[in-house]
């Protein structure tokens, strides 16, 4: 028992209640990784992910889980409208439930995220 | 005057991509190499070991590249649990002083650059265009389709994209996780986050875990400390790795997509949270972030390969494939290697001029009896050992030490630098597979000094 004491002193800044629930997602993600990558602009291909909103369920796990920030809810549907920020890193096609509601792809050859070196 | 733009296409120029053809350029074959970034390795988010065993069969005179320049030690290493609330225990392990030469630490944007000048080197086309679709004629996959609609063909295709592979998908061949298949949201996948700190090298150098040697490389002593643990917001796996000679440190976490859709908590409040641990914050304290990375892989799913690797005129391998090794998380040698049997068939498809499965069947052989096939069953083993035996946890944790070394370690591609039976990097390499066995682990461990072994177990609190 005094060692669990003693733990819960020297951990008490570890924040466990942030594993739980949406709480670093959208904008304050988006504004948190601005200018920690580099994204070349996509002309021909600007919209390489599409969410078809009659398929989608609006769960808005893209919403929260997207690493990005990409996604946002309009009208109770996600919407993939940050696309300038994408990582192209395939994680909201896993993520949703419904078939076929992301389409997803890559944008054309020499534009899109691209690792920024020191 | 030939029907074709090519002999031989591959698509995706990372190691696998690279070495098939370097390896294809090298037989004379007439390749093209074709790569979505601008530059090789732009788009590459991981970064880790490379194995140059592999390598060297691939291009001889890797010893001397340029991006050598950090060696993790197998001298001593730590595998770690840790619970929600930071409080942890290490198993520090001591095998006296061994090093390991042959697996460098790398930052994958400058190694798969590297590589893809080889292979132009050897006389391979690089092409910066991003396949879309095949062409297919016949049940014969005859090219490829780039942006614009603009075709470009070949009688073979060897298919290396990575892990969200377009061609894997219109070849048919996907892995299953592509399907889903009736299985669970996100189950198999497993999201990494990379935080990358520049400190500059004097600083880097200065949080001791690595030093400058004689030979000019650093030697890095706690480059793969593996942390694990499993708790509210399920499993996780992470560790840090200090490049001083590139002034960095890189903190890395990775977790299962299908905790991340459960919890509903960002990949980001992961890193957040372990950021926050105080052996963490004290060394990153004033520091700022200076980018992130971010990727998928398949971790601690075995049997995640395509159920078929070939068609008429068509290879997929590597990363595309899902050979990514479920046991540790690599992938870069099984798709190196891949990419040297894919130019052997290359060869002998064009001097037979018959590009059907009748000759690229035997693709499957080649890499299931290499040690790709091979780790593949690893993962089971280590499962049996470890519940099967429970009762006797201690044989069972020397069993599953037994079973990395023998299993794994005795593929061609370690053969070399894990000729040693005693090397730790098996055990820090099944931290993520342990860390499912938590609960038993802790009887296990207080059992290791009876098993006789140089084993240093250590119980630390906090």
């Amino acid at each position: 028992m005094a060692r669990a004491e003693h733990i819960k002193d020297c951990y008490s800044d570890v924040n466990v209640d942030i594993l739980k629930g949406p709480q670093l997602y959208g904008p304050k993600l988006r504004e948190m990784l601005k200018g920690k990558y580099e994204v070349i602009e996509k002309k021909k291909y600007p919209d390489h992910i599409k969410v078809n909103p009659d398929r989608c369920n609006g769960c808005g796990d893209c919403v929260y889980l997207c690493p990005c920030g990409c996604y946002e809810m309009q009208d109770g549907k996600a919407v993939w409208a940050y696309g300038g920020v994408c990582f192209e890193c395939g994680f909201c096609q896993y993520v949703c439930s419904q078939v076929h509601a992301i389409d997803w792809t890559y944008p054309e050859a020499g534009t899109g995220s691209v690792m920024k070196w020191s | 005057m030939s029907q074709y733009d090519y002999d031989v296409i591959v698509v995706g120029a990372g190691p696998g991509g690279s070495a098939c053809a370097t390896m294809c350029a090298k037989k004379g074959l007439n390749v093209a190499l074709v790569e979505r970034a601008a530059v090789p390795g732009q788009k590459n988010m991981s970064g880790s070991m490379l194995f140059l065993p592999v390598m060297r069969r691939i291009w001889p005179d890797v010893d001397d590249a340029p991006w050598l320049y950090n060696y993790p030690t197998i001298e001593g290493g730590d595998m770690g649990f840790m619970a929600d609330d930071g409080w942890s225990f290490t198993l520090g392990v001591h095998f006296g002083a061994d090093i390991i030469y042959d697996a460098p630490m790398v930052f994958r944007n400058e190694t798969d650059q590297w590589m893809a000048e080889q292979a132009v080197k050897a006389g391979a086309h690089l092409l910066c265009e991003c396949a879309r679709d095949l062409i297919i004629e016949d049940d014969f996959i005859k090219g490829i389709i780039v942006d614009d609609g603009k075709k470009i063909t070949a009688p073979l295709v060897c298919a290396c994209d990575g892990f969200n592979s377009l061609m894997a998908k219109r070849s048919g061949l996907a892995p299953v996780r592509q399907d889903r298949g009736g299985r669970g949201i996100g189950e198999g996948i497993t999201q990494a986050i990379k935080y990358c700190y520049y400190m500059g090298e004097e600083k880097v150098a200065s949080l001791g875990t690595a030093e400058k040697w004689e030979d000019g490389h650093y030697h890095d002593y706690s480059s793969m400390p593996v942390w694990s643990g499993i708790g509210e917001g399920g499993a996780w796996t992470a560790h840090a790795l200090a490049v001083p000679a590139r002034g960095l440190i890189t903190v890395a976490v990775y977790q299962h997509v299908s905790d991340l859709c459960k919890s509903k908590a960002n990949i980001h409040q992961r890193m957040a949270w372990f950021l926050s641990i105080p052996q963490n914050a004290h060394r990153l304290e004033g520091e700022e972030l200076t980018y992130f990375e971010t990727h998928l892989l398949t971790w601690e799913r075995a049997h995640a390969v395509s159920d078929k690797t070939y068609r008429n005129g068509f290879l997929l391998f590597g990363d595309a494939a899902g050979m990514i090794n479920a046991f540790d998380g690599y992938g870069a040698d099984a798709a190196m290697v891949c990419g040297i049997y894919a130019a052997e068939l290359a060869e002998e498809c064009k001097q037979k001029n018959d590009y059907s499965e009748n000759v690229l069947s035997r693709f499957e052989d080649m890499w299931k009896n290499d040690f790709i096939g091979r780790n593949e069953e690893l993962p089971f083993e280590l499962g049996r050992f470890l519940f099967e035996k429970e009762p006797d946890a201690g044989e069972g944790l020397r069993d599953v030490i037994d079973a990395c070394m023998r299993g794994k370690f005795a593929g061609d591609a370690y053969i070399d630098w894990f000729a040693d039976p005693q090397c730790i990097s098996g055990m820090l390499r099944i931290a993520p597979q342990l860390n499912r066995a938590l609960p038993m682990l802790v009887p296990m461990l207080q059992n290791i000094n009876a098993l006789g072994t140089n084993l240093l177990g250590g119980l630390i609190n906090g």
